[in-house]
């Protein structure tokens, strides 16, 4: 048996090895794919400094021209708003760009599900597992594991974090920045579809399911911005569907919170922008397409720059 | 506790430490205690019935042991098939039969109100209850001595790596294995734990990875084309192969690692040349289940010639049952039965034909192989689709002219899947030359190591981690 033991621990320090080794080697290769849509660009933002970072989900990835925001503000602009993530997501790319790059300013795009129980929190956890390259970062690694030893042995493995991106890797690494601007990518004229609606059940349930874990990390990630001193602003982009009573009671939350977080709120709603209830300007009902994020961007970046004029956060920027 | 969670390898760990740790006469308390406990994580309460298939099928043993004719035995043997069979009609069936009977009392306008039962399909039950009447019956036949050790008899039926998807085993295989010392065994070790690398493969890489297009397509098959259908058909195949052959492996490697020789379940089906063969290779411990406790008492091939075909006939349909109370498993179990009925039928005229033709028999082969994996491919229609109607859906858009279009939702993500199917097909057909376990043996030490790592690394990267179902646990 001792030989057969011995022989097992010299089978796995090999594999230790491979997987370190090889993991290592991806690594290299995954950190220099900068311009794919997905799994690549939390890369760029990681590498090199940015002014102003957008976070959020697919609507904000679809809503904010970076390039448009520059020439307005000034500043360099980076859209890392990511398709199918929400809030705990956000989060998790906040505390790496506070700890790599920290930018002056984060734009939240706020979807009135981030802070409800509208999506079980292992499911949103689960579809996390994007960020697992990041693992090393104890914030991600304390979101990816949830405390599950399980979780926290497979993140040991180097290998394992980049689990069914091999192709994407090859794939990412041959694409330049073409059809892309800062994160944002320019997918043209697309026709209307009648999708994509925010969660039924939100109208379903007679009250609000608010859920205080997510909450919680709403307030940390205002909290931890200001720690490190960059400055949060909130913001919600429009539907072309009008806002019904229980998103607006949710708007009206997050009003209250961002009161008393202090933290400036840039409502965008259809109604206060008839404009916006133009189906042409909208790829399906919550996501825009290239001309409404052009148009909306330019909107935008004027309510932006009173806000950050108000609070004097402009003050060495050019006019 | 499913095979592929990190739960089930902390237990696995902590069982092998402690059976090689423990002598000889403690070690089936261990195991038995493991296996309940193995079983009762997925719902503790369904352990009861457990306990009364067990005190069941033990007690009619005993008492039949006390006969030498057979004519007393009967009640006892009946009294074991009516309480075990009950249990599985009422668990499994039930309230199939029930909503069955309310739609044709619907049907034809009768007043009737059908009870339903509020429960859970206990995990493993077809599988355990399967394993406790085969002892039955084999002591009923003087085939097995009774035993009367309550312990080791539990742990016979309860063995944890086996006991909720097979191979469903045979007391006389597996009981005297029980009382046999076994010794530390580093090669014996060692092969078990490659044969679980092997299973975790098909499953995590294979199986689990396929599973996300198949039910994609297969959940809402209403927008997808007929080639869309065709693809998620063949995939499906490969799915239902890996998921199960997988789980196979993994339980016969880890009960080898502890000195058990559990039956083979799989041997390489789709390379079979007929659907009876495909039904010697495929989960072989229940075709030959059905063939020593159905087929042959019904008269097997000793009878008259449409007898015989009727009895092939009524047990491949009575293996769709088993597999699960729908409409779906009884026309994939009837499909089968149509397919071994008309090979045994057609065999003399093929054989014939082909002689007369003078096709080579490496191309008549390569032909009935063919056949053999579309026809098997067909009947998975039936067996995957959710509802009759969606399987006749699928069935209509296959043969159809709607080839337009391919469901590609993610091409990294399908290109995975078909890597996945193209080394496990390697493998296989490597396989069916040459046995692997012995080409790796007879290797040097750096040549085998450097296949297991490569096999680790492929699972790291290209498993799917999140821990899902074994198909055939619904049984």
């Amino acid at each position: 048996m001792r030989r057969f033991l011995l022989k097992l621990l010299a089978f796995l320090l090999i594999l230790a090895a491979v997987d370190f080794g090889l993991g290592s080697a991806i690594g290299y290769f995954f950190k220099r794919t900068l311009y794919g849509e997905n799994w690549s660009k939390e890369n760029w933002l990681l590498s090199r400094p940015h002014d102003v970072v957008i976070l959020g989900s697919s609507r904000a990835f679809r809503s904010y021209i970076p390039s448009i925001m520059q020439d307005t503000l000034q500043l360099s602009v980076f859209n890392a708003g990511a398709n199918g993530q929400y809030l705990l997501y956000a989060y998790a790319l906040e505390q790496m760009v506070l700890e790599t790059c920290k930018p002056r300013l984060i734009l939240l795009d706020l979807l009135p599900n981030y802070v409800t129980q509208s999506e079980p929190l292992d499911q949103e956890l689960g579809r996390m597992s994007a960020l697992a390259p990041y693992a090393d970062y104890p914030q991600v690694r304390k979101l990816l594991t949830r405390g599950k030893p399980g979780e926290e042995l497979k993140l040991c493995s180097r290998l394992y974090r980049y689990n069914s991106r091999l192709l994407s890797i090859a794939d990412n690494y041959f694409k330049d920045a073409a059809g892309m601007d800062n994160g944002f990518v320019f997918i043209g004229q697309t026709r209307f579809r009648d999708t994509n609606h925010f969660p039924d059940d939100l109208d379903a349930n007679p009250r609000v399911p608010y859920d205080p874990y997510r909450i919680g990390i709403l307030r940390e990630f205002v909290r931890s911005a200001r720690d490190a001193g960059v400055a949060v602003v909130f913001c919600y982009s429009p539907a072309v569907t009008p806002t019904s009573a229980k998103i607006r009671q949710i708007l009206d939350f997050y009003r209250a919170l961002a009161d008393e977080l202090q933290v400036p709120f840039i409502e965008m709603t259809s109604e206060s922008y008839p404009e916006f209830q133009e189906r042409a300007l909208f790829s399906d009902v919550i996501h825009m397409n290239e001309t409404g994020a052009r148009q909306y961007t330019a909107l935008f970046v004027r309510e932006l720059r009173r806000v950050l004029e108000e609070n004097g956060w402009l003050r060495e920027v050019p006019s | 506790m499913l095979f592929n969670s990190m739960q089930f390898v902390w237990f696995f760990i902590l069982v092998v430490v402690a059976y090689f740790a423990l002598p000889h006469r403690h070690r089936w308390v261990l195991l038995l205690g493991a296996s309940l406990y193995f079983y009762m994580c997925w719902k503790a309460e369904y352990v009861v019935l457990l306990m009364i298939t067990l005190v069941v099928s033990y007690w009619s043993a005993l008492r039949m042991g006390r006969h030498k004719e057979r004519k007393p035995r009967r009640k006892y043997l009946l009294l074991s098939l009516v309480i075990n069979l009950g249990i599985l009609f009422t668990f499994k069936y039930f309230n199939f039969f029930s909503r069955s009977l309310q739609d044709a009392a619907d049907f034809i306008n009768w007043p009737l109100q059908m009870p339903l039962l509020e429960v859970l399909l206990p995990v493993g039950i077809s599988f355990y209850t399967f394993q406790a009447l085969s002892y039955s019956i084999d002591v009923y036949r003087d085939k097995m001595e009774v035993q009367r050790h309550f312990g080791r008899y539990a742990l016979f039926v309860t063995f944890f790596t086996q006991l909720v998807a097979g191979p469903i085993e045979r007391a006389s295989n597996l009981m005297p294995q029980f009382l046999r010392k076994v010794e530390w065994d580093g090669a014996r070790v060692a092969s078990g734990l490659r044969l679980m690398l092997w299973g975790f493969f098909k499953k995590l890489v294979v199986a689990d990875r396929l599973a996300i297009y198949v039910n994609a397509v297969y959940n809402n098959p209403d927008p997808h084309s007929g080639l869309t259908l065709l693809v998620a058909t063949y995939l499906f195949g490969f799915q239902i192969y890996c998921d199960f052959s997988g789980y196979t492996d993994i339980a016969i490697g880890a009960a080898r690692v502890m000195g058990f020789q559990l039956m083979r379940n799989f041997e390489r089906p789709y390379f079979s040349r007929s659907i009876p063969e495909f039904w010697h290779r495929w989960h072989i411990s229940l075709s030959t289940w059905f063939r020593d406790y159905v087929y042959i008492p019904l008269g097997g091939n000793r009878v008259a010639v449409p007898r015989m075909y009727l009895n092939l006939f009524i047990v491949f349909f009575v293996s769709g049952i088993w597999h699960g109370a729908n409409w779906t498993f009884m026309i994939w179990g009837a499909l089968h039965g149509l397919y071994a009925v008309s090979s045994r039928f057609s065999k003399a005229w093929c054989d014939e034909r082909a002689a007369a033709w003078h096709i080579p028999a490496k191309a008549r082969q390569a032909l009935a192989l063919f056949i053999t994996y579309q026809l098997a491919n067909f009947a998975w229609i039936f067996f995957r689709a959710n509802s009759l109607g969606d399987a006749r859906h699928i069935v209509a858009k296959i043969f159809s002219s709607d080839y337009t279009s391919l469901y590609v939702p993610a091409t990294d993500q399908f290109v995975y899947g078909l890597m996945a199917v193209a080394m496990l097909l390697a493998v296989d057909i490597f396989h069916e030359n040459i046995p692997l376990g012995r080409f790796l043996d007879e290797r040097s030490r750096p040549l085998r190591w450097a296949a297991y790592v490569t096999t680790v690394v492929v699972i790291l990267l290209m498993g799917i981690f999140n821990g899902s179902q074994f198909i055939y646990f619904q049984f």
